[in-house]
């Protein structure tokens, strides 16, 4: 059921979005492992103040979300829930910073914002998302 | 305490135990009884015996409420005159629970026995309890060399509980059996370890070991109680009270791992030990000037699961906070869209004002600052997605047809909005307390966008839409003719007429104009159709549905309650402020100073004591901070910049108030109350404040 290629369109999207103000507050890195057989797929989120840079490939990370790769495919879908996937066990998530908070996390998966249907993007959101980053803005 | 023998509860959080009165457990499938973590039943079946005979109880002492002591006895209840044995089953909240057993032999001959513990469980999801749901999935029980391992599996949803012996014990699938030796006058004991464990595909525990035991939950309601306002008060019941009320507080605080350490309110026993959105604001703005953490943690955990996209079944909007988390397995399924689901209407304004409030007593601006796209997203919500008849309302009506709610305020059971003559209005619906909502939300973030987010522009807009609503509201929800606010508005904007406690709420949050508009509303609360003495019943006694014993239609909530009274206080309304405080404060009495949810609306009068409502759950978050709020309107305690100003008024009875080392941003204030009018002696030692309405 899993299309390889849709997995690889939601991270691509990802690192293309460049200022997502619903993860201003994320600022930290996960590592995703995608488990399709004996086959696991990484890939690195990193967000700093809004901006999302995503490696394909593993490394250093302040937590890990660990799960089959359709399961994966689902959430990013909005086919399934992410808190259900973590309840359900089809996901599991690592933390090496307790500060990571999973709710947070779970705004990964908003999909880019042209898909959340009916959102009337506000400028003014982006605007003021921008000048939070220079303040800095807690995690 | 627990009341006559009956149920025996003690929690940490979302981790609870609800046994009989000896200990035992025997829960039938629709039976909250059990242990329950994370609203999944982990244990449904634990039965003591001793030499095969069942034990009956003596009395039980759940003054902790983390712990429980059972004094019990074998044999029927009869014959407990002639024991020579007495035992001391004492339980206390762990990774699930420890139970340790300790048998005395008063007598004069050795003894040698066989201790017994059936255990089973159904793994119930707290929603198959509530609504006789069957399971999908496989139970199983497994003996290991020294544990009884009970599990249940469905795809990768794994859950086991495994009970251990600190000793010699032999297991079965069905339970532990150990032998006792007694010499006369010997003692004997055992501790037993029932632990829950939420597994992973990789066969991890994802429930972290996040209880040390009762010696840390001593430490930290020790730790708790000392960080809260010192009270001293002339009528001792005031006292009782108060401290009842922090210790629920205590008990219902809950740190999920979704919270990262921090507590949060959960709502209340059993039904509701989860985070609520409208239940943790309000909670928390009750608290806000005796346990300030409360509001921090709420905020932030609301924050961050925040809706952020359109989806039915979770009736999710971008910028609309939840109404409901849960971690069962009818939500790992989706059977259910409890994780988190967000039909509610009201929670998304209330995030907004509890932001404010809190700041205003706090001065953690770091936090409104930090919060700020979820605070205009918020706002967004009210406006882009809210106003579903295209009215300028905050109005609902579910898009998940087959699990989500119908009413999504706080009166959320299915009759509680009604005409007068008890006709149900057609959706969506406009409930007149959001309006209120909205309208105090707007005003405070206008403050909040001024000082904190650099954006007068947008303060200025937000207070320019604030007053539109308010004239709006005044225009379309006033019911000329009767001389209040209808309780909602439906989908055609007909008004629905019924007399409600929602006019109160709207006192609160100022969107009811003064002068003769206000009086009128406060004419009608304190009314002998709303008022019964008590407090304000939640409908008018001549409304179509009133029912002095109906949920929604005619009880008292002290919660509802203790908003009315700080709305009467923000209108000068002091002395019916005091007069509601003394009701419910009275009420509080009969409880043991543990106010329930609801109580009957029967008339003060007629019944002279607040009548039970059957099922109401207790402890409650939002009964357990209205002695709270209610002590701030009295004392009319109130920021102002820096400062704590303080505003007496007492109600009768009471000659002085003190509350000591007040936390907030002036670091600890203490504020002084003294009635200086004449005494009447009488009333100081009559038992209760306020004998009837008058």
């Amino acid at each position: 059921m899993a299309d390889s290629d849709s997995v690889e369109r939601f991270f691509d999207e990802l690192g293309r979005r460049g200022h997502e103000p619903l993860l201003d507050r994320l600022n930290s890195t996960g590592r995703f492992e995608l488990v399709d057989g004996g086959q696991v797929e990484e890939w690195l989120v990193a967000v700093r103040g809004g901006y999302i840079t995503v490696t394909r490939g593993g490394g250093d990370a302040d937590y890990v979300l660990r799960g089959e790769r359709h399961a994966f495919d689902r959430i990013i879908h909005g086919d399934a829930g992410s808190v259900a996937a973590l309840i359900r066990g089809t996901m599991a998530m690592y933390r090496k910073d307790p500060d990571v908070m999973f709710g947070l996390v779970t705004r990964l998966f908003a999909g880019p914002p042209e898909s959340r249907r009916e959102w009337v993007d506000d400028p003014r959101l982006v605007a003021e998302g921008q000048r939070d980053r220079a303040d800095g803005t807690h995690g | 305490m627990s009341e006559a023998l009956g149920q025996v509860t003690i929690l940490d959080g979302n981790t609870f135990v609800v046994s009989d009165a000896v200990g035992d457990i025997e829960a039938s499938p629709t039976d909250p009884t059990g242990l329950f973590i994370y609203d999944t039943r982990f244990l449904s079946h634990w039965v003591l015996t001793i030499n095969d005979e069942r034990l009956h109880a003596l009395s039980v002492d759940d003054v902790q409420y983390f712990e429980a002591r059972y004094f019990i006895v074998p044999g029927e209840a009869t014959v407990y005159t002639d024991a020579t044995l007495s035992v001391v089953r004492q339980r206390t909240m762990r990774n699930g629970f420890d139970e340790e057993l300790t048998i005395l032999n008063h007598g004069e001959e050795p003894v040698d026995l066989v201790v017994r513990v059936d255990a089973g469980s159904d793994f119930a999801d707290l929603f198959e309890v509530k609504d006789a749901l069957g399971k999908k999935g496989k139970r199983y029980a497994r003996v290991e060399d020294d544990r009884l391992i009970l599990g249940y599996q469905r795809q990768t949803f794994h859950r086991t509980t495994t009970v251990t012996v600190g000793g010699p014990a032999r297991f079965d699938d069905h339970g532990l059996t150990l032998t006792a030796h007694l010499e006369p006058r010997g003692r004997w004991t055992a501790t037993i370890q029932v632990e829950a464990q939420i597994l992973l595909p990789t066969g991890e525990n994802a429930l972290p070991r996040w209880r040390q035991g009762h010696e840390l939950l001593e430490r930290d309601l020790n730790a708790l109680l000392r960080s809260t306002p010192k009270l001293e008060c002339d009528w001792q019941p005031l006292k009782d009270t108060y401290r009842r009320s922090l210790v629920d507080l205590a008990a219902l605080r809950f740190s999920p791992q979704i919270a990262g350490g921090q507590s949060l309110p959960a709502a209340g026993l059993p039904w509701f030990m989860s985070v609520f959105g409208r239940d943790s604001i309000l909670t928390s703005l009750q608290a806000l000037p005796f346990v300030p953490k409360l509001a921090a943690t709420t905020l932030r955990v609301l924050a961050d699961f925040q809706g952020t996209r359109r989806n039915d079944h979770r009736d999710e909007d971008p910028g609309r906070i939840l109404h409901e988390l849960r971690f069962g397995e009818s939500m790992a399924f989706e059977e259910r869209p409890h994780a988190p689901y967000y039909g509610t209407a009201d929670a998304t304004p209330l995030f907004l004002v509890l932001l404010d409030e809190y700041e205003r007593w706090s001065g953690d601006a770091d936090l409104v600052r930090a919060v700020e796209y979820e605070a205009r997203a918020a706002l967004n919500w009210i406006d882009e997605y809210a106003d579903l008849t295209g009215m300028g309302y905050v109005a609902y009506q579910r898009r998940n047809l087959e699990t989500g709610l119908e009413n999504q305020c706080w009166k959320d059971s299915w009759d509680s909005i009604s005409f007068r003559d008890g006709r149900l209005p057609g959706f969506p619906r406009a409930t007149c307390e959001c309006q209120g909502y909205a309208y105090d939300a707007k005003m405070r973030a206008a403050r909040m966008a001024r000082q904190f987010w650099r954006d007068p522009g947008y303060a200025d807009r937000l207070e320019q839409e604030a007053a539109e609503l308010k004239a709006r509201f005044n225009r379309d929800f006033w019911i000329a003719d009767r001389g209040y606010y209808a309780l909602a508005l439906d989908g055609e904007g007909n008004q629905v007429d019924a007399l409600s406690s929602n006019i109160g709420h709207l006192l609160w949050s100022g969107i009811v104009e003064e002068g003769e508009k206000a009086d009128a509303v406060v004419g009608h609360l304190m009314g002998a159709k709303m008022f019964s003495g008590w407090g304000v019943r939640t409908l008018g006694e001549d409304e179509g549905r009133y029912n002095p014993i109906g949920y929604h239609v005619g009880t008292v909530w002290p919660f509802d309650n203790s908003f009315i009274a700080w709305g009467l206080r923000r209108y000068g309304y002091k002395e019916e402020a005091a007069r509601i405080a003394a009701g419910i404060l009275d009420s509080a009495q009969f409880f043991n100073g543990r106010l329930p949810e609801a109580f009957g609306g029967y008339e003060r009068a007629l019944t002279r004591y607040p009548v039970r409502y059957p099922t109401a759950c207790s402890p409650q978050a939002w009964s357990a901070g209205a002695p709270l709020l209610l002590l701030r309107t009295v004392l009319g305690l109130e920021p102002s910049g820096d400062n704590l100003v303080v505003n007496p008024a007492l109600p009768g009875g009471i000659s002085h108030i003190e509350l000591l080392d007040i936390p907030g941003r002036w670091g600890l204030a203490d504020a002084f109350a003294r009635e200086r009018g004449e005494m009447d002696p009488q009333h100081v030692l009559h038992p209760q404040l306020a004998s009837g309405p008058g």
